[in-house]
């Protein structure tokens, strides 16, 4: 008979033999996403501009990945898109680029462009995470 | 020689040397996302709306990643943000921000919500002042009126709506300060190819008065009663023309709205009902900034 260890790390108040995946922090059963490479940074862009982030990670596969731009102060939107309409949208805004020819990722780079019609050189931050596992 | 300890699980058929990330399920190298806070929330925009949005609280005191998925009361699939088109106009789309006190996400319209804009393609003007045309009152000796074609109204027929306001862009009020009287018909026809003043009116029409008003500004008339006679004509069919008659209606002399060169005019039309967005946010403890 062949054994398979397993390792399980259930949450509190969860059994350790639980058969619904939510119940654990951990289990072998499961892959995780784990994080490879993340960073944070800052980029000026010129009104009616634009400026582009190139991330090098260099595994050799397509990752999955994400980013967190800065599009209005305090206020960090998830990857390309828009901000709310409180935001500027659709007159004067910081975007970031759903051109994928301006924001992808790919096999060596995570790439991403931040647009700026808010009529003001606006300072952008961002941070934002490589994930160790195939985006495709 | 410091030995180094290394906890890693390799994934079921990967060996724990291997050099490719992608084969261990846990390495100590890679951190991993922190599950923090799994929640739901909803906004509502209603017709005439262009956004609608809501705010949950996290409690970590700054500002953490995550991810949010929405699905529309219209759709029967859920999405991952960002779900931003490419190449076509950004007519409307979800959004979601996280700040050091919450997580908030949103749902914007470019355009109000279940409100169609129609711009008129034709206009046929009585009178003229210096080859710009006189929209509605008293000029040149006499009440004069004015017609419009509105193509391509995207309506059903009997299909229900909230209002219809036609508008003038850009126009100047008459000379003598005093009240354009008129009245705004609709013509009562299945669809506006040519037209003047002669076509049939519908029995519809609403009798106004619009007082004067200095520089150029934008002249609004109602006129649903008109919209929904039309499109309850056995002859409607989505996408045919309309158009609009306005007579004066014994206007004094001098009182009166012009047209500018830069004056347009089109057909707003709003219809009932409301969007429900919900949308999971799922929050991590780890730290944006």
């Amino acid at each position: 008979m062949t054994v398979i260890p397993k390792l399980k790390i259930a949450l509190p108040g969860k059994s350790a033999f639980s058969s619904e995946p939510r119940d654990y922090a951990f289990n072998s059963e499961y892959a995780t996403v784990r994080i490879f490479k993340e960073g944070s940074g800052s980029v000026a862009v010129n009104s009616g501009g634009n400026a582009t982030v190139t991330v090098p990670h260099n595994l050799g596969f397509v990752p999955m990945s994400t980013v967190y731009v800065e599009l209005a102060p305090g206020r960090y939107y998830c990857g390309v898109g828009l901000a709310s309409r409180a935001d500027g949208f659709p007159g004067g805004y910081l975007s970031v680029s759903p051109n994928p020819n301006e924001t992808y990722v790919d096999t060596a780079n995570l790439v991403f462009r931040i647009n700026n019609t808010s009529g003001s050189t606006r300072t952008v931050n961002y941070r934002y995470y490589i994930f160790a596992d195939d985006g495709i | 020689m410091t030995v180094k300890p290394i906890f890693r699980v390799a994934k079921p058929g990967k060996s724990a040397f291997s050099s490719d990330v992608r084969d261990f399920l846990l390495d100590e190298r890679y951190s991993m996302f922190k599950y923090h806070l799994n929640t739901t929330a909803s906004v509502i925009l209603n017709a005439g709306d262009t956004e609608a949005s809501s705010t949950i609280s996290h409690g970590l005191g700054y500002v953490p990643a995550f991810i949010v998925y929405y699905k529309r009361s219209d759709e029967s699939v859920e999405r991952i943000l960002p779900d931003i088109p490419y190449g076509v106009d950004f007519d409307f789309y979800p959004w979601a921000y996280a700040t050091s006190s919450g997580i908030t996400v949103g749902y914007a319209y470019k355009e109000p919500y279940n409100r169609i804009v129609v711009p008129a393609d034709a206009f046929y003007y009585e009178f003229f002042f210096d080859g710009v045309g006189l929209v509605v009152g008293n000029a040149g000796g006499g009440g004069k009126s004015t017609s419009v074609r509105i193509p391509s109204i995207p309506l059903n027929r009997n299909e229900t709506i909230n209002s219809a306001v036609l508008e003038f862009t850009r126009v100047f009020s008459g000379p003598n300060n005093g009240n354009t009287k008129y009245r705004i018909y609709g013509m009562n026809q299945d669809h506006v190819t040519g037209f003047d003043l002669g076509n049939p009116k519908t029995s519809a029409y609403n009798a106004r008065e619009q007082s004067s008003v200095s520089g150029t500004w934008n002249f609004e008339s109602g006129c649903v009663d008109q919209v929904r006679e039309i499109i309850a004509r056995s002859g409607w069919s989505y996408g045919n023309n309309m158009g609009f008659i306005l007579n004066d209606d014994g206007s004094e002399s001098g009182r009166y709205i012009g047209a500018t060169n830069s004056t347009t005019a089109k057909l707003t039309i709003t219809k009932p009902g409301s969007l429900t967005v919900q949308f999971r946010v799922i929050v991590f403890k780890d730290k944006i900034a």
